[in-house]
């Protein structure tokens, strides 16, 4: 399966490697794709965000692989973290960052080795360095750290690939839940009218979020989170409110309070800026679409591929074939790849 | 102290001086230090002032603003690195890309400057050459971070600058070239032998079922057990004896490179430091002209010319603006009159109708002074003056002044002021004593015109006391006010409409000299009565008036 030419005929450029939990290979997925940038011939750029630059994993304290690039590969890390592993380097460029480690530069590696990312830490300083970069390569790909700061990386680059694994369930069918929960996610279907659509970008861009009545009226909602609008916003939705937009996150907290004291909340359209600003419990959110409760976007995220650790750091296990079916059925014309085993499957739609 | 008390905010210098924005850290360290021009600094601002012409000319007739501005933008400060070579301490390369790439923009703009100015020079005058700044391209500290044949800011510590570095560097890399292989091959071979493949974890995943293979891979020494699970065993491949032994060659030469790699960047910071000075001058050239760039921008975007040093104590301003006033002017769709007045070493009173525009007056008067002084163009058609010793201005522009009443606050202002009395300043006085009774008022003001009629300083007042503006070596200026017809004619249509901003319609805001003062002043009433204060009261007042 030969991801990055997929993604580079898609005119993708940048990608991010977004991991459901800790341990689930997401720095296999990016040493694979770095091997497979070199066997074809695709000139790579590494980055992160929101990494601590620490050795050992804080979570779990199981060391963390270091990243392997080969002679060529473009990476974004801070002075300190180069000397950790003392590859041979050409600076580049000057992103301007300051992390604790020093400043972060773009270097060339001049030769094979390990490299460690540290570098932006905000989504604008993420944007600075992807567009440094991509003046010299052709793909930029951005490891994702687990946490709020980075969860909505997709939504800056072009195309995000999902890293699963046993470690986020007890069974294939909850892995396969909750990555599929995730994937869909990301693929909310995008605001269906384009006046709608514009309005609720006004919205969100100058006030953080507000409600759209029928004829297209704009009430804008001054909100510093939405659960601490929640009042004005159930002053705000009357009959005649055709949508409501939040320009930060739907949460638990907000969904359950909206139900009770709207109740009848179903005839209304949610919009989001993107699939990376739900977070509700898988259950919660499909209870809501089961009730005919509608969620829309206002950018779709691509989701280039899913890759599948089938094994725990524990020692647990689950079946590899097995896993990687079962995410192929539920995840439609999605490659699911298991790179441990080198395995690959990709069940197209049916018609 | 050039500006006396809190002189520059009220004036409204301090918000246009923060409206002009240098692009690079240099440049605004250039601003921060930028100082005015006093009294025997006649010559310098002469020198200044043929440089501002200059670029004036050069930023109004070519591209060179469009051309430096994205240069100047990338500059970064690179104190911190300097002062790290002064201290004869070693750079990173992170460092010395910092430095390489300050060079780089420093030549790009060193070369710009010159094909422009050469340009130039040829059309009209030689001395244009100055205007490069003498910003210094520093060829051989080029050369030094750049060895190659392209220009690039990309810094590599290359394998010329020392031979030992490329010699351990080739060692290493036939090292690693040489683990590859044999691990490529110890692989090729176990795969064979295993009948499958290894991916590049090197972790073999085996099914309990397959006994064969179990048992096969217990006779190998290079197959390890890493963990098992309820189904399957997970074994690593671990490198044989060869390789470890090449791996271990490795790690030595390794560090051999590293010890390697810190000489040679001690090495190359010291012969960096060498050009230590001519980096520093550079910085301070480029804020120069990054400063100078800005003010020219900031001039002929807002149409300010280049104000004329003259020898006579004099301030003469021809079509003078206020450029925060005009501009609120404009927002307003309103259209903005600009003001003739000249004023001469003694004291000038203005006088005229509320709303006429007279502490206006002074703070444009004020506000351009300072500009000049400070080496800026001007918001006038034209400005001649001398350089002044101090600007004072005194306006009751009702902020809170804590304990002290108006009466009060100006007469301690005026105490600090007045000790300069004997410099030539610039006394600046908005209604004088405007805050205590008229009798009281008109006495003191007298006083201290006489006062200042000796002093070299140039003093201009606004008052309503019309005695003041009768002393008889006093000039005095007087706003021309309501235009006659237009208030008969407005006063007849419906008061309900009318409004601050027909006033200004109204207003004739030009100053004009007056010789003899005779006639009695009246807008007051009239604009009172514009804005609708009881008839009974206005008519009273006008009799009043007529005596």
């Amino acid at each position: 399966m030969h991801i990055l030419e997929n993604i580079l005929r898609r005119g993708f450029r940048s990608i991010a490697i977004v991991g459901m939990a800790k341990n689930v290979g997401k720095t296999v997925t990016l040493n694979h794709l770095i091997q497979e940038a070199d066997q074809e011939g695709i000139k790579l750029g590494l980055t992160s965000i929101g990494r601590d630059g620490e050795r050992l994993d804080a979570l779990s304290a199981t060391a963390k692989p270091q990243i392997q690039v080969i002679t060529g590969t473009l990476f974004a890390t801070a002075q300190g973290a180069l000397k950790k592993t003392n590859i041979r380097v050409q600076v580049m460029a000057d992103t301007g960052i300051k992390t604790v480690l020093g400043g972060v530069y773009i270097y060339e590696a001049m030769e094979d080795g390990f490299v460690e990312l540290v570098g932006p830490h905000s989504h604008s300083q993420l944007e600075i360095v992807i567009e440094l970069m991509l003046q010299e390569v052709d793909v930029v790909l951005v490891d994702g750290a687990i946490n709020r700061s980075s969860s909505a990386v997709p939504s800056i680059t072009d195309g995000v690939i999902l890293a699963t694994g046993a470690v986020i369930g007890s069974d294939i069918q909850t892995v396969v839940e909750k990555t599929a929960y995730q994937a869909g996610c990301f693929r909310l279907p995008i605001v269906d009218e384009e006046k709608l659509s514009e309005i609720s970008s006004n919205l969100i861009e100058n006030y953080n979020g507000g409600v759209i009545s029928n004829n297209y009226d704009a009430k804008p909602i001054k909100m510093t989170t939405a659960l601490m609008g929640i009042e004005k916003i159930v002053d705000a939705i009357d009959e005649d409110t055709n949508a409501l937009v939040l320009g930060g996150a739907l949460t638990e907290g907000f969904l359950s309070a909206l139900e009770s004291e709207v109740g009848e909340v179903y005839n209304l359209k949610i919009i989001v800026r993107d699939g990376t600003r739900i977070f509700l419990e898988p259950r919660t959110f499909n209870r809501f679409l089961g009730r005919g409760g509608k969620v829309q976007v206002l950018k779709p995220i691509q989701l280039i591929a899913v890759t599948v650790n089938s094994t725990t750091p524990q020692g647990g296990q689950l079946n590899p074939d097995e896993l990687c079916r079962s995410l192929a059925r539920q995840l439609k014309n999605t490659p699911i790849l298991d790179l441990v085993l080198g395995k690959s499957i990709l069940i197209g739609r049916s018609q | 102290m050039f500006f006396i008390l809190d002189t520059a905010d009220r004036l409204g210098f301090t918000k246009v001086l923060s409206d002009i924005k240098p692009s690079s850290p240099q440049g605004q360290k250039m601003k921060k230090a930028i100082r005015p021009f006093l009294p025997g600094d006649e010559e310098k601002f002469t020198q200044m002032s043929k440089g501002l012409e200059h670029w004036l000319y050069l930023g109004k007739n070519t591209e060179i603003l469009d051309n430096l501005k994205p240069l100047l933008v990338k500059l970064k400060s690179i104190n911190g690195i300097l002062e790290r070579l002064a201290k004869r301490e070693s750079l990173n390369e992170g460092e010395c890309f910092e430095i390489k790439s300050n060079l780089l923009i420093t030549r790009k703009i060193y070369d710009i400057l010159t094909a422009t100015i050469m340009m130039e020079i040829f059309i009209c005058d030689n001395s244009l050459y100055d205007l490069t700044f003498h910003i210094d391209p520093i060829e051989q500290l080029w050369q030094l971070l750049n060895p190659g044949e392209l220009e690039t800011e990309r810094f590599y510590l290359m394998d010329e600058y020392d031979q030992d570095l490329a010699r351990i560097r080739k060692e290493k890399n036939e090292l690693q070239k040489m683990i590859r292989n044999m691990k490529k091959e110890a692989v090729k071979d176990l795969e064979a032998k295993l009948g499958r493949t290894i991916p590049s974890s090197g972790e073999v995943m085996v099914s309990l079922g397959d006994q064969e293979i179990i048992d096969y891979i217990k006779t190998c020494d290079d197959l390890k057990l890493e963990r098992e699970t309820f189904s399957a065993y997970f074994y690593k491949w671990i490198p044989g004896p060869a390789i470890l032994n090449t791996q271990d060659q490795l790690k030595r030469i390794e560090l051999d490179e590293e010890q390697i790699t810190l000489r040679v960047l001690k090495e190359l910071s010291l012969k960096i430091s060498q050009y230590l000075d001519p980096l520093q001058l550079n910085q301070e050239r480029l804020g120069e002209l990054d400063w100078m760039l800005a003010k020219i921008k900031h001039a002929i975007k807002n149409q300010c010319v280049l104000p004329q040093l003259i020898v006579k104590n004099q301030i003469k301003i021809e079509g003078g603006r206020h450029l925060l006033v005009e501009a609120e002017v404009h927002r307003r769709e309103d259209t903005y009159t600009p003001i003739n007045l000249t004023l001469e070493k003694g004291v000038a009173v203005i006088t005229g109708s509320n709303m006429g525009g007279k502490t206006l007056n002074l703070r444009m008067v004020g506000l351009l002074t300072a500009m000049a002084q400070y080496g800026l163009c001007v918001s006038a058609d034209n400005m001649e003056f001398s350089l002044r010793e101090f600007i004072y201005f005194s306006v009751d522009d009702d902020q809170t002044k804590g304990d002290l009443s108006t009466f009060g606050q100006e007469i301690v202002g005026l105490n600090q002021a007045l000790y300069l009395k004997e410099k030539p300043g610039l006394y600046l006085i908005d209604e004088l004593a405007r805050g205590t009774n008229p009798k009281e008022g008109e006495a003191l003001g007298k006083a201290i015109i006489k006062y200042l009629l000796i002093s070299p300083a140039i003093t201009v007042l606004t008052t309503h006391f019309a005695a003041l503006a009768q002393i008889s070596e006093v000039k005095h200026w007087r706003v021309v006010g309501l235009n006659q017809e237009r208030y008969e004619e407005l006063k007849n249509m419906h008061w309900d409409n009318i409004s601050l901003n027909m006033i200004n319609q109204l207003m004739d805001y030009h100053l004009v000299e007056v010789a003899n003062e005779n006639g009695v002043p009246r807008d007051a009433i009239r604009v009172a009565s514009l804005l609708g204060l009881d008839e009974k009261i206005v008519k009273d007042a006008e009799t009043i008036i007529k005596g």
